[in-house]
């Protein structure tokens, strides 16, 4: 069983959809009694409330572990990122955060396809371009805003093109036109060993549910079945 | 001229044997890019000028059809090979490639920057010998690090036979070093692969690599004007690296890592086991991996019998076991079959049969954490939250609480009696 520390949990509930749901009495009244909870109960799951609140930040924790794992990024012209997200959770924000700590020199846009809405990183001097277009809520932290918009992919970084840092940070050695998909492809199929073929281990590791998802492109075609696999066997 | 692409799927290919890949860092602060990262946060506005990052469990990215992780980016340098090592896939390889350092660092990148790989494991084909491959391999590394600033995981294999100043180098860029030991003795690596020299080829370089990993850079610095050996060479690491940006960074700081292929050349399970914790003990191995041997067309051990994954997997457990759990290697050698193999079930359960034999049934609520850990069913995580709860004053008294806090209550309950319960067996009967 995964372990997950009292202040964990107490970071990840809030975040919870169900929890998100619920009015502001109730939520006031779950985080207190997960304040009063022993560290000792909470994380060996004694209580039925532990289990509940134990589970429900479980679920924040594994989704944001899902999108750190399998969120493709696409790279655009002027050291953008681009990629596209489906989190149930309110765990965008940490999922930006995590891009941004790894690529602090990119900008980075998130399509939240549940949502409808675009999430983004990047230069301060966003603020005022975007504030015009659309109502959105910002947070800063130094010079790096941090934001969502209504306003689809395409026009967010059409906004965000002139103010990126440029292509410069790496000496021209990135190529937009390579296709990330086609090399990925080549290599994980290159990984793969037939002769030790496990496929109840690779839906245990990679759940139908993530292989359905729009960027799991290469893993999908294992999803597949046809009549030639059972008529070769 | 090929494509960077139909390298990446040639030599990718190539490499998939390496198993020892997994990305993690020993621990969240013990990484090549905190150490850096610790010096330039006194550094005013260098903090964005670098990418990559790594967490402490690394993240896998992809799984291929045969259940293991994509994690790294696991392509050969070169599948040029001199040695001629009889299980090995580079010797029947038709199409010969080499790729450049930036060719490398390219394919490299791109796939880092779309979040398809958590890191880099550079190895390579020992072209015409193994420290002219190796610079080259490094040279890549030095490119990612200096010119690109990365501060994610690389994990640098080292050939056998490379000299000791390529190794000192190559050990202030990389998080990770791993000779192949391949065989446990050298009667056995000389049946698969004899142009390698188990003692000097190997274990030498092992040694090497201990010496010189998690040691800071200014320590090393003052070891190497006592022994004042290699001057030359270190002189003209200090001048490359002359803004000294790496003051507070280690060696190697995840340590060094082994793997051995099972089954090649006939080696007994407790050979394997017995070499294992002699590199625990002696190299400070920070884990070895198992690759079980299946026989590859056109190489000279193609009729030889593929090992079943059952005895990879039964020595994964056993490292396990001696490793985290601290079981000694005697009561290891007591489970073995006649033939110094394992048997072909959980080891745990015959250790934990051996170790409790006529104390059963147990009662959770007295034993040490020690001996919680040796009854199958529980791990350290397990174990942690009994005793935790335990100084909290709460006794387990049903299996409720076992279950919730983790307990896989299959294989424990043979064992225990909770409450005033517990499981009858035959023997109950027979007596």
């Amino acid at each position: 069983m995964f372990n997950m520390r009292k202040s964990k949990v107490c970071f990840m509930l809030p975040r919870n959809r169900e929890f998100c749901i619920k009015s502001p009495n109730e939520k006031k009244t779950i985080l207190k009694k997960l304040e009063e909870m022993p560290s000792e109960i909470l994380e060996s799951n004694l209580t039925q409330d532990a289990k509940k609140y134990y589970r429900m930040a479980r679920s924040v924790s594994r989704e944001l572990h899902y999108h750190k794992m399998f969120t493709r990024l696409k790279i655009e012209k002027n050291s953008i990122l681009t990629g596209i997200i489906q989190p149930e959770h309110k765990i965008e924000d940490l999922i930006l955060k995590f891009f941004y700590h790894r690529f602090p020199k990119f900008t980075i846009v998130l399509k939240s396809i549940k949502k409808k809405r675009v999430y983004f990183i990047g230069p301060i001097e966003l603020q005022e371009k975007l504030k015009r277009k659309e109502e959105i809520a910002f947070k800063l932290e130094k010079d790096i805003l941090l934001g969502k918009t209504q306003l689809n992919l395409a026009s967010v970084i059409s906004i965000i093109l002139p103010h990126s840092r440029g292509n410069e940070l790496f000496g021209g050695i990135l190529d937009t036109s390579l296709d990330l998909n086609r090399l990925f492809k080549e290599f994980y199929n290159s990984q793969n060993i037939n002769s030790r073929g496990n496929y109840r281990l690779f839906i245990q590791n990679m759940p139908l549910k993530y292989q359905k998802k729009k960027d799991m492109v290469v893993e999908k075609q294992f999803h597949t079945k046809t009549l030639d696999r059972f008529l070769d066997k | 001229m090929p494509s960077i692409v139909e390298k990446v799927r040639i030599l990718g290919a190539a490499g998939k044997y390496d198993i020892c890949a997994s990305s993690s860092c020993y621990s969240q602060s013990n990484n090549w890019g905190n150490n850096l990262e610790r010096y330039s946060n006194s550094q005013s506005n260098k903090d964005h000028l670098h990418f990559g990052s790594m967490l402490s469990g690394g993240i896998c990215h992809s799984f291929t059809p045969d259940g293991r992780c994509i994690s790294l980016f696991k392509v050969l340098f070169s599948n040029v090979c001199s040695f001629n090592c009889k299980y090995c896939f580079n010797k029947i390889s038709r199409k010969k490639m080499t790729l450049t350092p930036d060719e490398y660092v390219k394919a490299f990148m791109h796939l880092y920057l779309g979040n398809y790989v958590e890191g880099m494991f550079l190895s390579s084909g020992i072209t015409k010998n193994s420290d002219e491959t190796m610079e080259k391999m490094l040279e890549a590394v030095k490119i990612l690090r200096n010119q690109f600033n990365y501060r994610g995981y690389i994990h640098f294999k080292c050939l056998p036979g490379a000299s000791k100043h390529i190794i000192k180098d190559a050990a202030r860029y990389v998080d990770r070093m791993s000779v192949n030991v391949e065989s446990p003795t050298e009667g056995h690596l000389s049946e698969i692969a004899d142009q390698k020299s188990f003692k000097t080829d190997i274990l030498k370089r092992q040694e090497w690599i201990r010496d010189i990993s998690g040691k800071k850079f200014n320590e090393w610095e003052q070891i190497d004007k006592i022994k004042s050996f290699d001057r030359q060479i270190f002189d003209q690491t200090s001048i490359l690296d002359s803004e000294v940006k790496y003051q507070n960074a280690k060696y190697i700081p995840s340590g060094q890592t082994t793997q051995f292929v099972v089954g090649a050349a006939d080696e007994t399970d407790w050979d394997i086991i017995k070499r294992l914790h002699w590199e625990y003990k002696a190299i400070k191995l920070k884990r070895g991996y198992f690759s079980a041997f299946s026989p590859i067309q056109g190489t000279d051990l193609e009729k030889k019998k593929a090992t079943p994954l059952l005895r990879e997997h039964r020595l994964y457990q056993t490292d396990w076991l001696m490793r985290l759990y601290n079981i000694p290697i005697n009561n290891i050698k007591e489970i073995l079959t006649e033939r110094d193999n394992l048997p072909r079930q959980d080891p745990k359960i015959f250790l934990a049969r051996n170790y409790f034999e006529d104390k059963l049934p147990l009662d959770i609520n007295n034993l040490s954490y020690n001996e919680i850990l040796k009854i199958p069913g529980i791990g350290l995580t397990s174990a942690r939250r009994i005793l935790k709860l335990r100084k909290k004053g709460i006794n387990i008294s049903k299996r409720g609480q076992l279950k919730n806090i983790g307990v896989v209550l299959k294989r424990a309950e043979p064992f225990l009696k909770i409450g005033n319960s517990f499981q009858t067996n035959m023997t109950n009967f027979i007596h």
